[in-house]
């Protein structure tokens, strides 16, 4: 049985890679047909990923720094913040989720903020870290953390909530009390909802991080480095190479965590 | 109270879920050693009364104990074995079958030798580092008894165990578990809606009705094991519990 699961899952892996470049394929396709209609300024493929191929390795001249320099200044970025946020919301999303009481109270807050953007807050933010010397950076990490922060702790409350109560039975029955149900239990339970919450949160902080960056005088970041080539006068190559960055970065994360994933989760 | 004070006992238990009574007044005993089962049709409070044994719920009337000690929540006195296995996913089968004995802070030696022990019991030494997802439903029941038993508990609670089983390991599970009971020397409390379960297993089977949601029988059974299924005396027993 295990040896015709795991023959399966080479040949799905096989066709996945393949439809996974198909679908890339088609993408540039498309992008290229609707460059040959002229009706929008959009500059072709080939063009594009020239200006790419050579922001990645020289310098950009207005910033003064490569499209990976940038890259790196977001990435430092987002992961602080998501580091901040993930423990606080992994403890915080298990005791919501197992503790009726605090569930009722904790969840009537999350669910007060969770409608409101964090872009939203970027204004009030600013003005609440006025005083320090590192307004900018304290307030992209105060909005990127608490964008991590609020899905992040709903899916785990979720995942706790549907942990099969016949297990928690299960372990009961063979003497499991209070924190040892918690810590033994609940905890291992809650781990693959634990990851789809990492990977939900860190795909809607990456997000933020580059929109933080769009509005703020942040110097680098990815963010503010397609706004400057949008202010000197719309330069369309480099300003889609830094979003065709977002994309690949973005894209990488999912991947990498569901790498983590797959070594951690052994047993399903 | 009674005199008697051996083993377990029901008396006048009642559940009553928000208006809707699942149990009124069961009351019956078992034994030290004794192998009871309880039948009936779906819906009769079979598995409610194992939960109440087990602790999991706690009865609106009438009292349960064991050797004269009230039960008043779950222990490792009493393990229970869910038709749906319950195991740990992100435990291997020896972890599983650990899993008591770590909570009770018994040292990895101990530990180490009562594993193997209950691991050879029930055949599963070859298996030890598989998960569970890697096993077949007869070996996942065998995990969830091999946990229960590495407890060490005075009453086995047994909820459906083999329902989800293909006849054939059906069959070749209630033989396995006769045989641990008998080695084991345990006070079993199986519920099963299977009449042939009940008489090829009890020494003692506990029929409930559904309309009064009480005992409606207790029968012993005095057939000398092992049991034959095409017995003449084991179907006149069949069709007098379903009388």
């Amino acid at each position: 049985m295990p040896r015709a699961r795991s023959r399966r899952d080479v040949s799905g892996r096989k066709s996945k890679v393949i439809i996974q470049i198909a679908a890339i394929a088609f993408f540039l396709l498309v992008w290229q047909l609707v460059t040959m209609t002229q009706l929008i300024g959009l500059p072709t493929p080939i063009t594009t990923f020239e200006a790419f191929y050579s922001l990645l390795i020289t310098p950009e001249p207005v910033l003064g720094r490569t499209l990976l320099e940038h890259a790196r200044a977001s990435i430092t970025r987002v992961l602080d913040s998501a580091l901040i946020a993930f423990a606080l919301a992994i403890p915080l999303g298990i005791a919501i989720g197992w503790y009726t009481r605090f569930d009722y109270f904790a969840s009537t807050l999350i669910e007060i903020f969770r409608p409101i953007p964090p872009l939203a807050l970027i204004p009030l933010v600013y003005a609440l870290f006025m005083t320090y010397g590192n307004t900018v950076l304290l307030a992209q990490l105060f909005i990127v953390a608490l964008a991590v922060f609020l899905p992040t702790v709903v899916t785990i409350v979720e995942g706790v909530k549907s942990i099969d109560p016949i297990i928690i039975d299960a372990a009961k029955t063979l003497g499991a009390r209070g924190n040892q149900l918690l810590q033994k239990v609940v905890f291992y339970a809650s781990i693959p909802s634990i990851f789809a919450g990492i990977r939900i949160g860190l795909g809607i902080g990456w997000a933020s991080i580059v929109a933080a960056e769009l509005i703020g005088g942040s110097g680098t970041g990815l963010g503010y480095f397609i706004m400057t080539m949008y202010q000197v006068g719309g330069r369309m190559p480099e300003l889609i190479s830094g979003i065709i960055m977002i994309g690949i970065i973005g894209f990488l994360m999912n991947e990498g965590i569901l790498w983590l994933q797959h070594r951690v989760i052994r047993w399903a | 109270m009674g005199i008697n004070h051996d083993g377990l006992i029901l008396k006048d238990v009642t559940k009553v879920f928000d208006d809707f009574t699942a149990i009124d007044k069961v009351s019956f005993t078992a034994s030290e050693g004794e192998f009871v089962c309880i039948i009936g049709p779906s819906g009769c409070g079979k598995t409610t009364v194992l939960r109440l044994v087990a602790g999991l719920v706690a009865p609106s009337s009438g009292s349960l104990s064991i050797n004269g000690t009230p039960i008043s929540g779950p222990g490792s006195d009493r393990g229970m074995i869910f038709q749906e296995y319950a195991l740990f996913p992100w435990r291997t089968v020896r972890d599983n079958v650990a899993f008591g004995l770590e909570i009770k802070g018994v040292s990895k030696k101990a530990r180490d030798e009562r594993v193997d022990r209950y691991l050879r019991l029930v055949g599963l030494s070859e298996f030890e580092a598989r998960y569970p997802y890697e096993l077949s439903g007869g070996m996942k029941q065998r995990v969830a008894i091999a946990r229960v038993l590495a407890n060490e508990p005075t009453v086995m609670l047994a909820d459906e165990p083999f329902g989800a089983l293909d006849v054939q390991t059906r069959r070749q599970m209630q033989e396995e578990f006769l045989n641990i009971w008998k080695s084991e020397r345990k006070t079993i409390l199986f519920v099963t809606h299977s009449v042939e379960e009940a008489i090829f297993l009890a020494d003692k089977i506990v029929l409930l009705s559904a309309k009064a949601r009480s005992v409606k029988r207790i029968m012993s059974v005095e057939l000398p094991r092992p049991r034959e299924r095409l017995d003449a005396e084991f179907s006149a027993l069949h069709e007098a519990v379903l009388a």
